[in-house]
């Protein structure tokens, strides 16, 4: 975890948070101000599948180089949030979106905002290791930067090494970059997958239940990769696996379904304290193992 | 005892006899093949046998000229048509929109060969003669002989138009065969790149169709092999000539309108020449049958090797 100060957000919630800006450059690239505290910051955001609310009402803060796991029982919508916050909801024919999703305070959902250009900030992990199979290893790191336009040989190498490195999976394909992203296992695959995310550098890596359909040796090492990538990003990982929400996250974010099976917020706040003194008995119930 | 549970000694239980039955019917199916095959290698025997492979094409060009051109021309018309109108039912359009485009499409693969024949005929011949054709004659015909045509003159039927009649025909195939396998391409590879920050068309382009590729060359080489063989249409309009033409916008004839038009005329000899053309039609489209089948093998190890 990083030994950075605490803070104190307006929520009453407590996470650790590094002090420094995030990334001022790339927010100017964007010609957008670095105008907020929170790399996320969700107003009553709601979340629809045609006219069926799956989403209700989710007001939330997510502090800057931190892990915050989304937690709740199957069908609580949290998947659903996950992709509101990079624009993929909207890829579904029939979806809408209401409420504010500010980004480095930034309105996501903004009339300028282009939804494609929004995905490079926000990266995403998938359920599912997804490798393109037609692309090799390298091809796959590089996919994200030569959507990007960048064509220069030296640069693209020297990203796709550092992306490898950092997603803990060089020493594992450096031999065999040209050989196609499908021929690894599933473990190595996610690793590759993270890496290929973590490429173009985004503001934020959001997780789906990366590890789901991963081994326990696999999802070991994936955790730990969570942990080390939360020095330089935001991370927000969905996952059923309550052990695993308490093992790589700072902040845990309780979701349960309303009487209309919408999605809601019970409550978020320290892991520590999500795991041992929760604030409500639902919260309760379900790391007790009472439902879910 | 009030019940009785001993096996009935009759031989002809009903289960016996029903699978006897259905057997029957899957070999006799499988017969057929094997029937048709000996049946015309005997028959193309004394043709094969009076001369020298070599010079039974040479004798044959015509045709065979004919078949290849009118098949690759309707590759070339259908090929683009098709695919593209794969990825839009599946990657655009609306679910209510796509059923009413698929049931149409469906509806011009129902519609029978003479039909199509006839309308080539009297509308598609015409038109196509005084657009097409006329716009690459008058471009490319003056350099390349093989492209040209006398505009005073037009032929009154010709290979080209043949050709792309046919591509017309096959385009239903095309479409429904290439729709299933971009639909087959994982959801999960799409999203993953859109997630990348793609547009729908960089995911189609770098994504989907690569994905596809190989299942989508095997759907063409099918759609090839129908092309081949198709008959009373190209009949109606290729216009019957038995020797390779000097321009695709002259008259021709392929392989099949060869034998139908000529087989109930036909001596023993020429009957013989039929069959052993009838033999290498069957031997090149079972051979495309058989790539299909490699290249749909092929797209779903590539699609399954997605976890």
């Amino acid at each position: 975890m990083p030994s950075d100060e605490s803070i104190k957000t307006s929520t009453g919630v407590t996470t650790s948070r590094r002090t420094e800006p995030v990334s001022a450059e790339k927010a100017a690239d964007d010609a957008y101000p670095t105008s907020s505290k929170y790399a996320l910051e969700l107003n009553n955001v709601e979340a629809f599948y045609g006219t069926f609310r799956a989403v209700a009402g989710v007001s939330l803060k997510i502090a800057p180089k931190s892990v915050t796991a989304f937690i709740g029982p199957s069908g609580c919508g949290k998947s659903t949030l996950l992709r509101v916050l990079n624009r993929m909801h909207e890829t579904l024919p029939g979806t809408s979106v209401k409420g504010q999703t500010l980004l480095d305070g930034v309105d996501l959902y903004g009339p300028k905002v282009d939804p494609v250009r929004a995905r490079r900030l926000v990266g995403m992990v998938f359920q599912k290791p997804n490798p393109f199979p037609t692309m090799s290893i390298f091809e796959n790191v590089i996919s994200g930067l030569r959507l990007g336009g960048v064509r220069s040989k030296s640069e693209l190498e020297s990203v796709a090494e550092t992306s490898l490195r950092k997603a803990a999976i060089w020493d594992e394909v450096k031999d065999k970059l040209h050989q196609p992203g499908t021929s690894l296992s599933g473990g190595q695959q996610q690793r590759l997958c993270i890496a290929r995310t973590i490429a173009v550098k985004p503001e934020i890596v959001l997780m789906d239940e990366p590890c789901s359909a991963l081994d326990p040796l696999a999802t070991l090492k994936v955790e730990e990769l969570v942990r080390e990538l939360a020095v330089d990003y935001t991370i927000v990982i969905v996952t059923h696996n309550m052990q695993q929400a308490s093992r790589v996250s700072d902040t845990t974010a309780f979701f349960s379904m309303d009487e209309q099976r919408a999605g809601y917020l019970v409550e978020m706040d320290a892991t520590s304290k999500i795991f041992t003194n929760p604030k409500e008995s639902l919260t309760e119930g379900y790391i007790a193992g009472r439902f879910g | 005892m009030a019940f009785n549970i001993t096996r009935s000694r009759s031989l002809l239980s009903p289960d016996r006899t029903f699978r006897a039955i259905t057997l029957m019917a899957a070999v006799t199916t499988a017969t057929i093949l094997a029937i048709i095959f000996v049946v015309l290698a005997l028959g193309s025997i004394p043709a094969l046998t009076a001369s020298s492979f070599v010079d039974f094409i040479g004798t044959n060009a015509g045709p065979i000229f004919g078949t290849v051109a009118t098949a690759l021309i309707a590759i070339a018309v259908a090929g683009p048509i098709g695919i593209l109108a794969a990825v839009y039912l599946v990657e655009f359009a609306p679910k209510r929109l796509a059923v009413v485009l698929t049931f149409i499409v469906e509806l011009i693969a129902a519609i029978p060969s003479v039909v199509f024949g006839l309308w080539a005929v009297n509308d598609l011949s015409i038109r196509l003669r005084d657009s097409v054709e006329w716009w690459i004659a008058s471009t490319f015909g003056k350099f390349i002989p093989f492209l040209s045509e006398d505009s005073n003159n037009p032929a009154a039927d010709s290979v080209f138009r043949a050709g792309f009649l046919v591509g017309i025909m096959i385009i239903p195939l095309v479409v429904a065969l290439s729709r299933e396998i971009i639909r087959a391409v994982p959801i999960s590879l799409r999203e993953g790149y859109i997630g990348m920050g793609a547009t729908r068309w960089e995911t189609i382009r770098h994504v989907v169709l690569p994905t596809a590729r190989i299942g989508i060359t095997g759907a063409l080489m099918l759609a090839l092999g129908r092309a081949l063989g198709e008959t009373i249409a190209v009949t109606m309009v290729i216009g019957g000539s038995n020797d390779v033409p000097g321009s695709l916008f002259q008259p021709g004839s392929t392989i099949a309108t060869r034998i139908a038009t000529t087989l109930p005329e036909a001596n023993p000899d020429v009957k013989s020449v039929l069959i052993a053309l009838g033999v290498i039609l069957f031997f090149v489209s079972l051979g495309l049958s058989l790539a299909m089948r490699l290249a749909a093998r092929q797209t779903a190890k590539i699609t399954a090797s997605v976890k």
